[in-house]
C-alpha cells in the first residue's frame, strides 16, 4: 500500500486522492547492518503529509534503528530517504534537522542544567544568525534574543508548560519532561521553511493510562496547531489504534505490514508476530490484541 | 612591594588562560590536557616579534592571541571533526603540545632550548587591561546564544545534534576563542618575565589549568577565575613553609574535590551567591 492515506480516512484502501500531495517522508529499501546483524533490511514505507504515522513492532524489530537512519545518526547501507523530495541519505544530523526533521528520544534527553525556557530556545538558537557581535552585547544581539525567548516562550504556552519556563529542567516532573522535549522538537521546525516532520520515540514510555491519553490529545492537537507530519514509535496499543492514521508494523528489521488501525488491528500476520498466537476468548472471540487495544492495560 | 606586584601579576596572567580553558572545558564539556601550548605560542609569537623586530606591544599581544586562536584549528579540524570522544580528545591535544614543544626546542628563530629573553614590555596596566577586557568579552560571549549553545553540547551532545547545532562547528569556535584567551596570557606572561622557554608550556603547565578549572567549578567563569588566583600566589604566600608549600597545594586540591566535588562554584557565577539570599 503506497499510495498516500488521506489524514483520518475512515476507508480501508484509497488509492487515488484528490489532493495532488505525495508522501512527505519515502524511505525506499532502506538497508542498515551492524556487523552481521542486519537491524533494517530493505524497508520501504511512507508517511502521508499531516497525517499521524505509527510505527510498532515487538522489541528489537529496528525501529528506533529507522528513527537513526531518518536522522542520520546512522548511515544507512543502503536505501533511500527522502523528505518532499529531499534527499536526506547522506546528510549529517544537523542538516537533517535544518530540513525539517526533528524527533524526541526513547529515554529523555534534555538539557538538565539548562531552564526550561532554554531548551526550548536552543534550536532557535542554533539558526541565530548573530556571529561577531555576541562578544560585545551587540543591540542586535539583544534583540536577536528578545525575539528567540519570545518564540519559545509561546511554543511553551501551546503546550502547557508556560508556568515552568524558568525552573531547570531536570527539575519537572516525568511528564512534563515528555512535554518539553516535544515542544524543543517544535521549536526544530519553526525556523524551517516547507513542511515538518516531528518523530516521536515511545513518548507514552512509562505512562499510566490517564497520562497516556492526555499525550495523545497533545500529540493529536500538536499535529494541527504546528501543522507536522508526526510519525511515532509506540508501545501502547491503544494509543497508536486511537490517534494514528496510518500504521507500518515492523518484525525483525524487515515490513511486516501498512495500513490504517483497522486493517493492522485485524491483520493476522501482525497479530502473530506482535503478540503470540492469536487466542479465541470467551463469547466475544476477541484475540489478544484486540483486547489490549480496547483495553489499554498493555504494559 | 615589587614582590607581591609581581606575584599578583602573574596570577592576573594565569586568570586569561584559565578563563579561556573554562570555555572550553567548563561550557563546552571538552577536557584537554594541552592547552599550555596555546599559552606558549601566544608567548612564542608575540616574542619572536618583539625581540628580532621590535613591533610594539600592542601588536605583538594581538599577533600572539590571533596565532593561538589560528593554530588551534589545526589540532582542531582533524581532531573534532572525528568526533572523538572527550577523553581521547584531551589525549590528542596532549600530543600536540608536546610536539610543539619539540618544534620550539628545534627553532632557530625561538633560540631552540636555551629560551628566549625579551624584554619587559608588559606593565600592570596591560596586565590588568587586558584581564578586565577578557573578562567582560568572555562573559558577553557566553551570555549570548553561543554560550547557551556550548551549554547545551556540554549537557548532551546528541541531543544537541538533533536541536540542529552542528557539533564541530561549535566546538571549534569554543576552542578558538578559548586558545586565543590562552595566548593573549601567554604574550603578557613572556612580556613580565622577560624570558621564555620551551619547557615552560607543557604537559604540567596544561594539568595546572586543568586543575583550577575544575576546581573552580565547571559552567562557572568565576569560580576557576578565583582559584587561579588562589592557585599562583598561594605557593608564594607559603614560600615560608619551604618544601611543604607543595604539598600543602595538593592538600588544598584534595579537599576542594572531598568538600565540593562540584568545584568552588560549580554552574555558579560569584553575583548568583549574594542573589540567592533576598
Amino acid at each position: 500500500m503506497t499510495a498516500p492515506e488521506h489524514p483520518r480516512s475512515p476507508g480501508a484502501s484509497l488509492p487515488l486522492q484528490s489532493e495532488a500531495s505525495s508522501p512527505l517522508l519515502q524511505v525506499r529499501g532502506l538497508t542498515r547492518s551492524f556487523g552481521g546483524i542486519r537491524a533494517v533490511e530493505s524497508l520501504s514505507f511512507d508517511a502521508a503529509r499531516g497525517g499521524i504515522t505509527g510505527l510498532i513492532g515487538p522489541n528489537g524489530a529496528g525501529k528506533t534503528t529507522v528513527f537513526n537512519l531518518i536522522t542520520g545518526v546512522y548511515r544507512p547501507t543502503a536505501g533511500t530517504i527522502s523528505l518532499n523530495g529531499v534527499d536526506l541519505t547522506a546528510k549529517r544530523p544537523h542538516e537533517v534537522v535544518r530540513a525539517g526533521v526533528s524527533r524526541t528520544f526513547q529515554n529523555i534527553r534534555l538539557f538538565n542544567r539548562m531552564s526550561c525556557l532554554e531548551n526550548v530556545m536552543v534550536p532557535l538558537f542554533a539558526r541565530g544568525r548573530s556571529s561577531l557581535g555576541a562578544f560585545f552585547r551587540t543591540p542586535f544581539v539583544r534583540e536577536e534574543e528578545r525575539r528567540t525567548r519570545e518564540k519559545a516562550l509561546a511554543v511553551m504556552e501551546e503546550m502547557g508548560l508556560a508556568d515552568a519556563a524558568h525552573r531547570p529542567a531536570s527539575t519537572l516532573p516525568y511528564g512534563l519532561q515528555r512535554k518539553l522535549e516535544i515542544a524543543r522538537a517544535l521549536a526544530c521546525g519553526l525556523l524551517v521553511q516547507g513542511p515538518r516532520l516531528l518523530l516521536l520515540d515511545e513518548p507514552a514510555a512509562g505512562m499510566n493510562d490517564a497520562e497516556t491519553r492526555e499525550l495523545g490529545e497533545v500529540i493529536v492537537k500538536v499535529q494541527k496547531d504546528f501543522d507536522v507530519t508526526v510519525m511515532l514509535i509506540e508501545h501502547h496499543i491503544s494509543l497508536v489504534m486511537d490517534i494514528c492514521t496510518h500504521i507500518a508494523v515492523m518484525d525483525r528489521g524487515a515490513l511486516l505490514a501498512e495500513g490504517p488501525p483497522q486493517a493492522i488491528r485485524s491483520d493476522e500476520r501482525v497479530v502473530a508476530a506482535y503478540l503470540g498466537r492469536p487466542r479465541g476468548r470467551g463469547a466475544g472471540g476477541k484475540t489478544e490484541f484486540e483486547r489490549k487495544g480496547n483495553d489499554a492495560h498493555d504494559r | 612591594m615589587d614582590y607581591e606586584l609581581n606575584v599578583v601579576m602573574l596570577a592576573c596572567v594565569n586568570m586569561i588562560a584559565v578563563l579561556g580553558l573554562a570555555v572550553f572545558t567548563g561550557f563546552t564539556g571538552l577536557f584537554s590536557l594541552g592547552h599550555a601550548a596555546f599559552v606558549g605560542i601566544g608567548a612564542y609569537t608575540s616574542g619572536v616579534l618583539t625581540y628580532h623586530w621590535d613591533v610594539p606591544f600592542f601588536f605583538a599581544l594581538t599577533a600572539g592571541t590571533a596565532a593561538a586562536g589560528l593554530s588551534s584549528l589545526v589540532i582542531g579540524i582533524p581532531t573534532l571533526r572525528a568526533k572523538l570522544r572527550s577523553d581521547y580528545f584531551a589525549i590528542a591535544i596532549l600530543g600536540f603540545g608536546e610536539a610543539l614543544r619539540v618544534c620550539l626546542e628545534n627553532l632557530s628563530v625561538t633560540n631552540g632550548a636555551r629560551g628566549l629573553s625579551v624584554s619587559e614590555l608588559s606593565g600592570p596596566g596591560w596586565i590588568v587591561g587586558t584581564l578586565i577586557l577578557s573578562l567582560l568579552v568572555t562573559r558577553n560571549f557566553l551570555k549570548s546564544r553561543f554560550g547557551a549553545l556550548f551549554v547545551a553540547i556540554r549537557e548532551d551532545p546528541t541531543a544537541a545534534e538533533m536541536a540542529g547545532i552542528d557539533l564541530f562547528r561549535m566546538r571549534l569556535l569554543s576552542l578558538a576563542v578559548s586558545a586565543a584567551l590562552c595566548g593573549a596570557s601567554g604574550a603578557l606572561l613572556a612580556h613580565r618575565l622577560a624570558f621564555i622557554q620551551p619547557v615552560m608550556f607543557t604537559l604540567t603547565q596544561s594539568t595546572q589549568l586543568l586543575a583550577s578549572v575544575i576546581a573552580g567549578g565547571i559552567g562557572s567563569i568565576s569560580g576557576p577565575v578565583i582559584v587561579a588566583f588562589v592557585f599562583t600566589a598561594l605557593p608564594e604566600m607559603l614560600r615560608s613553609l619551604d618544601m611543604w608549600r607543595l604539598p600543602a597545594y595538593g592538600l588544598l586540591l584534595v579537599l576542594i574535590m572531598i568538600f565540593r566535588p562540584q568545584g568552588l562554584l560549580g554552574y555558579r557565577e560569584l553575583p548568583d551567591l549574594f542573589r540567592r539570599r533576598q
